[in-house]
């Protein structure tokens, strides 16, 4: 009996030493950041979705959130709007960053590779505000496109790009032309250097052109990067309300509103933070699916 | 054998330049609006309402000497901001990610995936009770609301990336420390810390880059309290401004000094940037 007792004491003493204690304190800090300002508010959002809530008080209200959410025009059309851009935002993250990124990593001349990558990595520093209000000037009825158009002697087709309902939901998915995205690229030419160069020399010996050799050879092994670029690209597209928020703010009318900037709207503009609680719920779902579907599909690709 | 070999040349030469046009005319589609944004900026009001296109020359700098006046504090603000936060992010992101990486202890794998995992969560979506969280800790009114919270967001990147190398380092260093008699901190400050000094500006530089871009925080949190906003509300204001929004130099001026402290922090370490994006964690 007090052989026993002893042994455990030694287990114990054996898997908590000081080590341990010292381990724990190391990642205490991290764990109380991410546990105050991410998992409390995380938890927070879902459990609010079922109440009417203003900040400071809470009314159950069980399902009437979603109800009305379904109902919810504005809501509905910005169903519509993220579907656009989503489609829009896949398509620019797996065309042009991959041609760029091929195009670079095939020149034979390496100093002008090198200058290629520096110069298409450099618009990364303009900050995201500055980037979309030059786009806003662009967009302006004095700025670039128009004074363009006047130029050209197309006076015909002047207009007021983000204040129209049809043209501004189009003017918001051009924003950004010619797309040559930087993490995408990036991630896309590191890849092509890790492939082994043997699989390209014997591509070549066995006759296969630059077609060939992108489809056969560079595409299936790009596949997890460009599986991974698009599950990205789908998050950020659900999530994404900066660039609407400070182009058009959902307007005019709600033509352009997107369900994140509707959730924002909600809670910050009109008070009802329940509410925005739900669209945020609903949000969180899609996206857990959408990354979960990526990751199981991404698996499944690389074995 | 001679023409044979010119001709390859030539053809080698003709394939070479299929790329460099197309990648050339990207390039230059690309930096069109901040090449425009950089020619608005030095040319004054009337000169742009008579010839939009017309070249900067001769340029003139009362544009930014104006935008600082309207910005310049909050480019301040941002500078502040932006580095208190990767110092207290690195300080707590790499002494976690060490103990994830070469300390064996009990619920690691659970506690470190609950990190990890928060990389996939966007957390534009449960900004609703961070607001309320911050306020009821009293934080509005002080730039501890945004530092702090931008300290979390930005902690699972670091994390990652930091115990990722923590785990290359070759056993044999520790282990030699270990035998002179070194406890875990110890070996951790004296002989990790110095190894890790490039991947630690990588994540710095990613830390940055990421906290200087945040708009809907402090907009939200910063409601009423002007002294404290970072340039990007500051520009989105100002171009806001009815009267102001006119005065494209101006405007360009101030998005130009909103990017000036980025580049410069780039030019500086690019190298380590690219490194850091591609160099292993991120690809796989």
């Amino acid at each position: 009996m007090a052989t026993t007792s002893v042994r455990v004491t030694k287990r114990i003493r054996r898997t908590f030493r000081w080590s341990h204690l010292t381990a724990y304190l190391m990642v205490l800090p991290a764990i109380a950041f991410v546990a105050v300002f991410s998992y409390y508010p995380f938890v927070s959002t879902i459990q609010h979705a079922f109440t009417a809530w203003n900040g400071l008080s809470a009314r159950p209200t069980g399902l009437a959130n979603f109800r009305e959410l379904a109902g919810d025009r504005i809501f509905l059309t910005s169903l519509r709007n993220v579907l656009i851009i989503l489609a829009a935002n896949l398509i620019k993250t797996v065309t042009v960053p991959l041609l760029v990124a091929e195009l670079v990593f095939w020149l034979k001349n390496q100093r002008l590779a090198y200058l290629f990558r520096v110069l298409f990595v450099v618009p990364l520093v303009i900050p995201e505000v500055a980037f979309i209000l030059v786009w806003k000037h662009i967009y302006a009825h004095n700025g670039f496109i128009n004074n363009a158009l006047r130029v050209l002697g197309a006076e015909g087709w002047v207009t007021n790009w983000l204040g129209q309902p049809d043209t501004a939901i189009a003017a918001i998915v051009f924003m950004g032309f010619p797309y040559v995205m930087v993490v995408p690229f990036l991630i896309y030419l590191a890849s092509l250097k890790k492939i082994t160069p043997a699989i390209f020399d014997s591509a070549q010996i066995d006759g296969a052109n630059g077609l060939t050799r992108f489809l056969y050879i560079d595409l299936p092994l790009l596949r997890p990067a460009l599986i991974t670029m698009s599950m990205l690209a789908m998050i950020s597209a659900f999530n994404g309300y900066y660039s609407i928020l400070v182009l058009t703010d959902g307007g005019p009318g709600y033509s352009t509103m997107v369900p994140a900037l509707h959730m924002y709207k909600t809670a910050f503009q009109f008070g009802r933070m329940g509410y925005g609680s739900a669209v945020a719920t609903v949000l969180l779902v899609i996206t857990a699916t959408l990354t979960v579907g990526a990751m199981l599909l991404r698996r499944r690709v690389k074995t | 054998v001679k023409p044979a070999f010119s001709a390859r040349r030539r053809r080698g030469w003709i394939t070479e330049a299929a790329k460099i046009v197309p990648l050339t005319l990207l390039l230059i589609v690309t930096w069109i609006p901040l090449l425009l944004t950089i020619s608005l900026s030095l040319r004054t009001q009337v000169s742009i309402s008579l010839d939009y296109f017309a070249l900067p020359w001769p340029p003139t700098f009362a544009n930014y000497a104006a935008a600082w006046e309207k910005v310049g504090r909050n480019v301040l603000n941002s500078m502040a901001v932006s580095s208190v936060t990767a110092v207290l992010t690195l300080a707590v992101a790499s002494i976690a990610a060490y103990a994830f990486a070469r300390l064996r202890f009990r619920g690691k794998g659970l506690l470190f995936s609950s990190i990890i995992t928060l990389l996939l969560v966007p957390y534009v979506l449960t900004v609703i009770p961070r607001f309320v969280i911050v306020r009821d800790l009293g934080l509005l009114g002080s730039a501890w609301v945004l530092v702090l919270p931008y300290v979390a967001l930005t902690l699972p990147l670091a994390v990652f990336l930091l115990q990722d190398f923590f785990r290359q380092l070759p056993e044999t260093l520790v282990e030699a420390a270990r035998i002179d008699g070194a406890g875990e901190l110890r070996i951790y400050v004296s002989v990790v810390l110095p190894l890790s000094l490039p991947i630690t500006m990588t994540v710095a530089i990613l830390n940055v880059l990421d906290t200087w871009n945040h708009y809907i925080w402090p907009l939200i949190v910063l409601r009423g309290n002007e002294g404290l906003r970072p340039v990007t509300v500051a520009i989105a204001y100002l171009a806001g401004e009815s009267v102001l929004g006119f005065d494209y130099g101006l405007l360009m001026a101030s998005y130009v000094l909103s990017m000036i402290p980025v580049l410069v922090l780039f030019i500086v370490a690019m190298r380590s940037f690219i490194h850091g994006v591609t160099g292993g964690a991120l690809v796989e």
